[in-house]
């Protein structure tokens, strides 16, 4: 199963390098690159035809930033519309959520954007929002203009990449670069609230929720 | 014998005995002995002078048939396996010295009779389980035969009575009948002149909240007389009466324990799988006309064993409703020729859009796009469906496309791809696959709507269901925040798919479409399924992320022959439960079972229940039987449901 959290911490008092944890969720429309992201990410790997996602994946990561360890706890979600009404029970309490677009195809950007707006609405007030314009190694069939996503990145307060499952580009790094934004200090603790399915009730040492972090 | 007897000179005589009985359950302390068959007896002190009076008078003993050959064979000075051959497996694991200590040190398995305060036999099985005052579990044996259980049951009667419990006939409580305190029990309480109201119900919480400990013991003696007078309506117990006995434990009152009856479910039976539908066995049931003769056995035929691969392909046609069960080879071969017209002449609406009709109508060209997207990524592992411009690929996406205008309502929905894909890859061919699918998707449509509210309607109730059979198993969802059981959701979405190979699929579905033994047996499959994983999903305290992390990861791990196997057997545990809920009985589409009597009296007939919610209903039903009070000055109140 999953592996346990926290089980690399370090007692108290030795203070070099911290763990934490983050609740981060993929959402975008069907067939944008979601599932191969997580899949480059997590196993380095690209299925041509990766089996389309039904209900929700868990996989879990983990990245080491400068003197802190971070776990991403990450919730692969279906894409289409009609399984809408189930992503809030994913996406509440995340701290993190990539946006995912395919760059070759407008209607899923517009779809992008109805994501975004529905976070700011409702997810945690404040978590990291990444905009990722999947498959750009088609960039010579592109339909969604780099400028322009990035323009509404900007005006939105989000981290945008172009990202490919296929070659890989950019896939580590706009994990990286969430894990930076993340805060990753104690005053930002209970912001996420109690993330849903989380073990509460572990050791003493279990952080109590996923948005902690801790020495 | 010796340790319960404490006297080595006793003398005991032999009321009963029977070999050949299958030790369930009993203490923990005897666990390797589970599942040993062995002898059972029933013992009476034959008392004399001398005898001393903790030797009780009368107790059940079971030796077990293979220790006491393997205890004869090590005694002898030999401790070579080969001589204990008939140990069961779970002993074997230990040493030779190992299993003759444990022997020693427990003996044979004993219960003094006075202990036993309740019993359960159900008239379906030979399971007899015995229970003391705390309702704990002494030991639960299965009888060789129902003679054999007869037997017995005549045999303790001569000294006990046995009194059916009035909401559940297979639980009876124990009472000596020979107790001199038992008459003067029946005076007291035929000096109440009992009548019942709602505040019944209200002062019940009271005492549920407030159990008495200890009175249990007393328990026994009073039932018999409740029990023999509550068919008499007259004698409910007045709610002053009670109050006023209440009043009297005073302090003391805090003490209350509710004991729970455990649940028992009947014992599970083993429904072996049979060989699948053969072509000889089907071609045996069509007459002259080739219409089917015996469709309900053909049926059992395939619901015990599935299809054998090389009539499938006819045999899906029936089940999908392709063709009509009771449809001779002349009307089969019209309705080839009708299909197949009405088949295309909707593939041609959509064929014969122009690109720019197509353009103006978002809501096709939408769900077209999606059902490309997903065709593109449905079973191309396997080689039918693999490789680029794949035929099938191009088939498929036809299919769906034309169901999308057959059911436009509907739409396409994902998941729809995996439900085809198999059906596709049996037939090979549009017209018939279509409308199978038709018929497939007229069973599960309501799962891919939009308010979902279908597959929420089916994750609760294969939540109750799991309570049911394994409230453990619940309980541990309940704590971790998966009660909502979404990480099923796959599941029953796509019936398994995602998580067998082809030929499983195969075997799965065709079981499921007969329809066979009972509505929603899907729900079944699942629950076996977390059964079968329940240590470990409740191992490692796992959350919710990690039970789905788990569940998904079953995927190319399951046994589906077992898990049908194991499906039904649960399927016949809750049918022949005797606390089968009218919500499960809903959810598998059981009829209520056959009235017998008192147990089925109409609603009305208990004006006193009326206004009493449901939950408290049910908390009651699990201390019903054990729920009364016994106060300092020695008078006892029995409660019990009206
Ligand atoms: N060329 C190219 N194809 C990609 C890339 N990422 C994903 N794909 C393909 O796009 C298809 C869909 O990818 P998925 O990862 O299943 O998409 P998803 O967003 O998870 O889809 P749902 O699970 O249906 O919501 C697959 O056939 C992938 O192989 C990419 O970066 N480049
Ligand atoms: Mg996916």
């Amino acid at each position: 199963m999953a592996n346990r959290s926290g089980t690399a911490q370090r007692p108290n008092g030795q203070s070099q390098g911290k763990i934490c944890q983050f609740k981060l969720v993929l959402l975008g429309e069907s067939a944008v690159g979601k599932s191969s992201l997580v899949l480059r990410f997590v196993k380095g790997q690209f299925h041509e035809y990766q089996e389309s996602t039904i209900g929700a994946a868990f996989l879990t990561q983990t990245i080491c930033l400068d003197d802190t360890t971070v776990k991403f706890e990450i919730w692969d979600t279906a894409g289409q519309e009609r399984y809408h009404s189930l992503a809030p029970m994913y996406y509440r309490g995340a701290q993190a959520a990539i946006v995912v677009y395919d760059i070759t195809n407008q209607d899923t950007f517009g779809r992008a954007k109805t994501w975004v707006k529905e976070l700011q609405r409702q997810a945690s007030p404040n978590i990291v929002i990444a905009l990722a314009g999947n498959k750009q190694d088609l960039a010579n069939k592109r339909m969604v203009e780099y400028e322009e996503a990035q323009t509404y990145a900007e005006e939105n307060g989000l981290l945008f990449m172009e990202t490919s499952a296929k070659t890989a580009m950019n896939v580590n790094d706009i994990f990286l670069a969430i894990a930076k934004k993340l805060p990753k200090n104690e005053q930002n603790t209970g912001q996420g609230g109690s993330v849903q399915g989380r073990r509460l009730t572990e050791g003493n040492t279990e952080p109590k929720t996923g948005a902690n972090c801790c020495k | 014998m010796d340790d319960i007897v404490g006297d080595k000179n006793a003398k005991f005589k032999e009321l009963y005995n029977q070999d050949g009985v299958f030790l369930r359950q009993a203490g923990e302390m005897y666990t390797p002995m589970f599942g040993c068959t062995g002898s059972l007896y029933l013992w009476e002190h034959i008392s004399d002078a001398e005898s001393k009076p903790e030797v009780p008078s009368r107790f059940l003993e079971w030796r077990p048939q293979d220790f006491v050959e393997l205890k004869t064979a090590l005694d002898e000075g030999s401790e070579e396996w080969t001589l204990i051959e008939s140990v069961k497996k779970r002993c074997r694991t230990s040493s030779g010295n190992m299993v003759k200590d444990f022997l020693n040190s427990i003996g044979n398995l004993n219960v003094c009779f006075s202990n036993i305060k309740s019993l359960r036999c159900s008239k379906h099985d030979v399971l007899t389980t015995f229970y003391d005052g705390s309702c704990e579990l002494l030991a639960s044996f299965v009888f060789p035969t129902s003679e054999s259980r007869e037997h017995f049951l005549g045999t303790i009667q001569a000294f006990v009575r046995l009194q059916p419990t009035r909401r559940d006939k297979s639980l009876f409580i124990v009472y000596d009948a020979a107790s001199p305190g038992f008459k003067d029990l029946e005076k007291s309480f035929a000096a109440l002149d009992l009548k019942t109201d709602s505040s019944f119900w209200s002062l019940l919480k009271n005492i549920k909240s407030n159990p008495y400990e200890k009175s249990m013991e007393a328990f026994a003696k009073v039932t018999g007389y409740v029990y023999n007078s509550v068919d008499d309506e007259e004698h409910y117990m007045a709610q002053d009466d009670l109050q006023r006995s209440i009043s009297e434990i005073g302090d003391d009152a805090s003490a209350y324990a509710v004991y729970d009856i455990p649940n028992c479910l009947p014992m599970r039976v083993d429904y072996p799988r049979c060989n699948p539908l053969t072509r000889e066995q089907w071609r045996a049931q069509l007459n002259g006309e080739g219409q089917l003769e015996d469709v309900e056995s053909i049926k059992t035929l395939i619901f015990r064993g599935g299809i054998s691969p090389d009539i499938r392909r006819v045999v899906w046609k029936f089940l999908l409703g392709y063709y009509p069960w009771d449809s001779t080879e002349k009307e089969r071969h019209a309705l080839d020729i009708s299909k197949m017209e009405s088949y295309y002449k909707i593939k041609m609406q959509w064929t014969t859009f122009s690109k720019e009709q197509e353009d103006n109508f978002s809501d096709f060209s939408q769900r077209k796009s999606l059902i490309e997207k997903d065709v593109n990524r449905t079973d191309r592992v396997l080689d039918f469906y693999a490789g680029e411009n794949n035929y099938n690929i191009f088939s498929l996406n036809n299919i769906l496309l034309t169901y999308l205008l057959y059911n436009f309502d509907l739409g396409y929905v994902q998941g729809m791809s995996y439900l085809l894909s198999p059906i596709y890859m049996l037939l090979r061919c549009e017209v018939e696959a279509f409308w199978c699918f038709v018929g497939f998707m007229k069973q599960v449509m309501s799962n891919f709507d939009y308010d979902q509210n279908a597959m929420k309607e089916q994750l609760k109730s294969m939540y109750l269901l799991v309570n049911f059979i394994d409230p453990q198993l619940s309980k541990y969802f309940e704590d971790h925040e998966c009660a909502n059981m979404y990480f099923c959701f796959r599941w029953l979405l796509v019936w398994y798919k995602r998580e067998l190979q082809q030929d499983e699929v195969a075997r799965l579905w065709e079981v499921l479409w007969t329809g066979y033994p009972c509505k929603n047996f899907h729900l079944l499959i699942g629950v076996a399924i977390l059964e079968h994983e329940r240590d470990a999903l409740m191992g490692d305290n796992n959350g919710f992320t990690e039970i789905l992390k788990f569940i998904n990861e079953l995927t190319g791990k399951l046994d589906i022959n077992l898990m049908i196997n194991h499906a039904e057997g649960i399927y016949h545990q809750i049918k022949d439960a005797d606390h089968l809920t009218d919500a499960v009985r809903n959810i598998l589409g059981i009829p209520v079972a056959e009235a017998s009597g008192l147990q089925s009296k109409p609603e009305d007939d208990r004006s006193p229940r009326k206004g009493v919610s449901e939950p408290d209903e049910i908390e009651f039903e699990k201390s019903i039987y054990s729920n009364f009070l016994s106060s300092s000055t020695g008078r006892l109140v029995f409660l019990f449901r009206p």
